[in-house]
């Protein structure tokens, strides 16, 4: 929130009785500091979970299969002046397939591979804050007149906690509202992921909320972000660099709608 | 402890000794049919003679005359205790004349019985010397004053003064001076009485002095624009003097302000910029103006911030700060309160000067030279000051690129000239530049290497003018002119590029007319008139523009009994843009007994759109987004449009037109306690209303899918809360000091929607709830509890002296972090509260020509990476040489 928003005798009795208001105000402001300095820390210990690395950017959780990315590149290097180039994730390989030239920088996808159903996420515009599905009849959707019928719906709900992804018609009802997810209530309305203040000029994740992800192979994933920031710092500033996704998600590929990981 | 040192009046030895009391039988005889110096006996008056004194005293010239006359003289002994000699020659001159002559306003009346002339006195005289404590030197300027009535006066350069007593009886002198204890002198004053006193001013080191601001320091108290003693003022008021800064060892704005109760600093959120700006009563850094003797700096960013860190410390004399709005003396952006900077002033009569260097951790090089002397046969006083200050800067957080305080350099000059028309009158032109230069290098992701350059200049020009007319009336005539211009640039390295340029000039001109007028004894008028024309030309906001203001305001200082002030004042502004305002204020004081003052105080503030909000049009480069201000919003949105930038406005856009300036309604109300002479407790109780408050507003959405943004009046809030300082001279030079401060600062509507079940929280998991009123902290940036703690201690017979304090800031939120719910809850990301400590260590050498200090600032090395401004640990040695030229010395 921007809340822009003495004619006194100088007797014995009386230096006394200074003594001890200022020896009661004494005791009161040590009270106060130390009340000030004493913490509530005795939070409950965290569960442990073991993460397995599978690559450089990501691990899985082996108990339940949730695969954890951190810090991934997205089309960094680049500012909205720049643009961003959409970055195309394939969630059962858990890589990015976009092509990339020898000084490491991501190239834009060809045409052909966009309207392949090689990926199941993309993350687009500025950026590369919003998420969408890989559905070939949305007219917005890079797979526009593509092969893919992918398809997204946005929840509140714990990640951990969303045992079932909704039916088709939840899907297709979300979809006929919104196609992507980014920034929430931009435009008006839509059901976002992230929210950026005004204040900070800074994104920060809402928590509590899942994407689940149709692929176009007709499986079920739930996916939880939490920042675009390098190192997914507490305070990042406008200089934090940016797009690095930090993300973790669950993949059901026996094509039912159980997406329990507890 | 005795402040004083007492010359009573003892029988005389030689000459006439006459009772008091019979002495009074014998006056009111004579009083009855005898008015002036019109007498029935002017046969012996009208004597002339001719006599020449050398050297001689009063009682020597007396005896003279009687033996020459043939008369005797009767008058009380006191009027020997004089140790005026007199030498003058009378040629053929009456005897009356003579009388007149030699005794001057000392005589009240003269009567003649038979061959005895007796000499009716005025009700007494209070004569004497004010010398500083510490070294027994004369201090000049010092206010005395017989309180209870209107008369008074300011100490001569020999620290010396007289009052004349309207009628015997007990009598309070009360003594002040800035920077030293008021001291208060009870005196039982028989007719015709002379007592002689010296009293001694203690120098002060904390915060709660009582002050009188002297109209011969040119600059009039911050709150009244009278020389009204700060104890007597109904706002509350706190004042740091230049003993005080002088101990702590600061060097910039911010670090001396950040100790203070109350006070806390704040920094741009998103930390694009590394100004530090500064809370009061739970206020915005916008809404509190920063002025340098007596008028406003201006230049301040994106987000309202005046940078503190842009001011240097070196040769200020002393910092009043007004808590509470000031809207009715200061206008617009003294809705929150005044920071008044008092630069130092230099004495009339001595060549003097100071010189000293800083230097410590961080590379940080501080060297001031301050000096002044009197020119044109001691009519007019020049000094000159000059400061250089630079620092390396420092990294609160690592973990992003480049310093969280960049490194600077920068250098401030001015110059000063008095010049004294008369005896009283005054004309002083002052002339003040400052330029800093940050240079922030960091390394950018994959983009390379990066240079911020942001270079600001100030430049402030001053002309004033005081008449006094008559005794009652003082007429001060100014104009002021500032100039304020930063030039940022962001340049890439490595391909030897500018990337982004941003150049910003600010001009203000003031024409400024007050007096004030005595009407009674009781009564105190002041009144003001004067006009403001600003002009901006910044790449951001399209052509030049220009806000004109004209101003009128009017106070009255009312005192209808001992013990009660009250204080009523209005202003008028009329502004070309927004319209007319009109900020009324009222306080009172009522003095219980000597231990107890009650003060209160009312009033309404105001704070103009800022040209930002009016004609701001700026996209950001790298975010895409375009912010409009709203006078310019329906001409530059259509622009957009035509151009198929914008791809649809929300229905909101259609009430964004004119702004409304911001109002605020101010209550404080509170006592002071001071049950002895060395201890003192203040305890103040504030409200604050705010209205209107203009925020940004998402109005759009841009083709590129980016926003459209512009300003709108919607939100209100509210600060509330308490403040406590108290202060205890422990031993002669240990003093001791605790300040606290409680606060409760909310936006109303947010309270309204919580109260209403419309507003949810969730947790840092996810879970999410119904806000509850408890889920709800505080404003962005606001601690519920701050305090500090202070000792000063001097040891004079070492001439040494040390400094230890203490400063916590408590806990507070920095913003939204987990879900927009638009206020600071308990998942929200927080500050973590967090205790500073300073301290300084000094000596005295060569009669304190010399002084050497080593300071300590953040002993304990506190580091966040979430307070930017927070300078880990830093030691600095300081050199000082102060000289004075005796040789003009009377």
């Amino acid at each position: 929130m921007k809340m822009k928003m003495s004619a006194q005798n100088m007797d014995r009795k009386g230096r006394k009785h200074g003594r001890e208001i200022v020896r009661s105000f004494l005791v009161l402001l040590t009270a106060a500091f130390l009340l000030a300095s004493c913490s509530e820390e005795d939070d409950m210990p965290e569960p442990i979970t073991v993460l397995t690395s599978l690559n450089e950017y990501t691990s899985i959780d082996e108990t339940t299969g949730v695969i954890y990315v951190e810090d991934l590149p997205g089309s960094v290097g680049n500012t909205f002046a720049s643009g961003h180039v959409p970055v195309f994730y394939n969630l059962e390989n858990y890589e990015i397939i976009n092509p990339y030239n020898d000084e490491d920088i991501l190239l834009e996808l060809p045409e052909e591979q966009r309207l392949s159903i090689d990926w199941d996420v993309a993350f687009t515009s500025i950026y590369n804050s919003y998420v969408r599905p890989n559905n070939g009849s949305v007219e917005s959707n890079p797979a526009y007149g593509g092969e893919g019928k992918g398809s997204m719906i946005v929840i509140d709900a714990l990640f951990d906690e969303l045992d079932l992804a909704p039916s088709d018609e939840e899907f297709d009802a979300f979809m006929a509202k919104q196609s992507a997810s980014g920034w929430e209530d931009f435009p008006p309305g839509d059901k976002g992921w992230y929210f950026y203040s005004l204040d900070s000029h800074i994104m920060s994740a809402i928590s509590g909320v899942t994407i689940v992800i149709k692929t176009p192979e007709g499986n079920y994933a739930k996916m939880e972000m939490s920042s675009l920031y390098l190192g997914s710092p507490e305070n990042p500033t406008v200089n934090t660099p940016a797009p690095y996704f930090t993300f973790r998600y669950f993949l059901q590929s026996n094509g039912s709608r159980d997406l329990r990981t507890q | 402890m005795n402040f004083f040192r007492e010359h009573g009046s003892k029988p005389g030895k030689l000459g006439i000794f006459i009772s008091t009391s019979l002495w009074l039988i014998w006056a009111n005889v004579f009083a009855a049919d005898m008015g002036g110096y019109s007498l029935p006996y002017e046969s012996l008056l009208e004597k002339r003679i001719s006599l020449r004194l050398n050297n001689a005293t009063l009682e020597e010239a007396l005896q003279a005359l009687a033996k020459e006359i043939d008369c005797s003289f009767s008058y009380s002994n006191t009027l020997l205790n004089s140790k005026h000699l007199v030498s003058k020659n009378y040629e053929n001159t009456s005897l009356k004349e003579i009388l007149t002559d030699l005794l001057g306003s000392r005589l009240r009346r003269i009567s003649v019985s038979g061959n005895t002339v007796l000499l009716v006195l005025v009700g007494g005289m209070i004569e004497g010397q004010v010398l500083i404590a510490s070294d027994r030197t004369p201090l000049p300027f010092a206010t005395v004053r017989l309180e209870g009535t209107k008369r008074g006066m300011a100490t001569r350069e020999e620290g010396t003064f007289e009052l004349k007593v309207p009628q015997p009886g007990d009598w309070t002198l009360v003594i002040s001076a800035i920077g030293y204890k008021t001291v208060t002198k009870e005196l039982t004053i028989s007719a015709g009485q002379t007592r002689s006193v010296t009293v001694l001013l203690e120098e002060s080191t904390t915060q709660m002095e009582e002050v009188i601001v002297t109209g011969e320091r040119q600059i009039a108290s911050t709150v009244t624009r009278t020389n009204v003693p700060v104890r007597d003022l109904p706002m509350p008021v706190m004042l740091i003097d230049g003993k005080q800064l002088e101990m702590m060892g600061s060097r910039r704005l911010n670090e001396v302000l950040q100790e203070q109760t109350g006070l806390a600093l704040t920094t741009d959120p998103s930390g694009a910029s590394n100004a530090l700006g500064l809370q009061v009563q739970g206020f915005d850094a916008s809404y509190t103006m920063i002025m340098i003797d007596g008028q406003p700096l201006i230049g301040r960013n994106a987000v309202g911030i005046l940078d503190l860190s842009r001011i240097t410390v070196a040769n200020i004399d002393r910092i009043e700060i007004i808590k509470g709005t000031s809207s009715a003396m200061y206008g617009s952006d003294a809705l929150a309160g005044v920071v008044n900077i008092i630069t130092k002033g230099h004495s009339s009569t001595e060549a003097q000067g100071v010189a000293s260097l800083r230097y410590g951790t961080n590379t940080t090089l501080d060297a001031t030279v301050d000096a002044g002397a009197p020119i044109l046969n001691n009519k007019a006083t020049a000094s000159v000051s000059a400061n250089y200050y630079r620092t390396d800067g420092f990294d609160a957080d690592p973990s992003t690129p480049g310093n969280t305080l960049p490194p600077f350099h920068s250098y401030a000059l001015q110059g000063q000239v008095d010049y004294r028309i008369g005896g009283t009158d005054l004309l002083s032109t002052s002339v003040r530049y400052a330029l800093r230069n940050q240079r922030n290098r960091y390394e950018l992701d994959r983009l390379g290497r990066r240079e911020d350059v942001n270079t600001e200049q100030d430049l402030i020009l001053t002309s004033l003018l005081r008449n006094t007319i008559g005794n009652k009336t003082e007429l001060t005539s100014q104009y002021y002119f500032t100039h304020y211009r930063a030039d940022a640039t962001n340049t890439d390295l490595v391909n030897d590029r500018m990337i982004n340029e941003n150049n910003f000039a600010q001009s203000f001109h003031r024409f400024e007319s007050f007096a004030n007028h005595q009407l009674s004894e009781r009564v105190m008028l002041t009144g003001g008139i004067g006009g403001n024309s600003e002009i901006l030309e910044a790449s951001r906001y399209g052509d030049q523009r220009a806000m004109n203001t004209g101003f009128a305001y009017a106070q009255a200082d009312y005192t209808p009994h001992k013990k009660l002030g009250v204080l009523v004042g209005a202003r008028y502004d009329a502004h070309n843009i927004y319209g007319w305002q009109l900020s009324p204020r009222l306080g009172i004081r009522y003095h219980v007994n000597d231990m107890l003052t009650l003060k209160g105080s009312a009033g309404t503030g105001f704070k103009a759109p800022s040209f930002q909000q009016l004609y701001l049009s700026f996209t950001n480069p790298t975010a895409g987004y375009t912010i409009l201000g709203a006078a310019v919003f329906e001409e530059e949105a259509s622009r957009l449009q035509a151009e198929g930038e914008v791809a649809n406005l929300f229905p909101v856009a259609e009430q964004i037109g004119d702004l409304k300036a911001e109002r605020s309604t101010s209550f404080n109300a509170g006592f002071m306690f001071s049950p002895t002479n060395v201890f003192t407790l203040e305890v103040n109780a504030f409200s604050n209303d705010i209205r209107n408050m203009i925020f940004e507003e998402l109005v759009g959405m841009k083709e590129n899918g980016s926003q459209l943004f512009s300003y709108r009046n919607i939100e209100e809030a509210f600060t509330r809360g308490l403040e406590t300082n108290a202060q205890w001279e422990i031993i002669d030079g240990l003093e001791f000091s605790v300040g606290y401060q409680l606060l409760y600062a909310k936006d109303k509507g947010v309270i309204e929607e919580i109260e209403a079940g419309e507003k949810e929280v969730r947790t840092s998991e996810g879970r999410r709830s119904v806000a509850e009123a408890s889920d709800y902290f505080n404003l962005s940036n606001r601690s519920r509890h701050m305090a500090n703690f202070k000792i000063f201690y001097e040891y004079q017979p070492w001439q040494m002296g040390a400094s230890f304090r203490a400063n916590f800031r408590g806990r507070y939120g920095l913003g939204d972090r987990n879900y927009p719910n638009n206020f600071i809850d308990p998942y929200d990301l927080y500050v973590e509260g967090f205790t500073l400590l300073n301290a300084t260590l000094e000596k005295h050498f060569l009669d304190r020509k010399l002084g050497v200090q080593l300071i300590c600032d953040n002993l304990l090395n506190f580091s966040d990476p979430l307070v930017p401004n927070l300078l880990g640990r830093q030691f600095l040695a300081s050199l000082s040489w102060r000289w004075q030229n005796s040789e003009n010395k009377k």
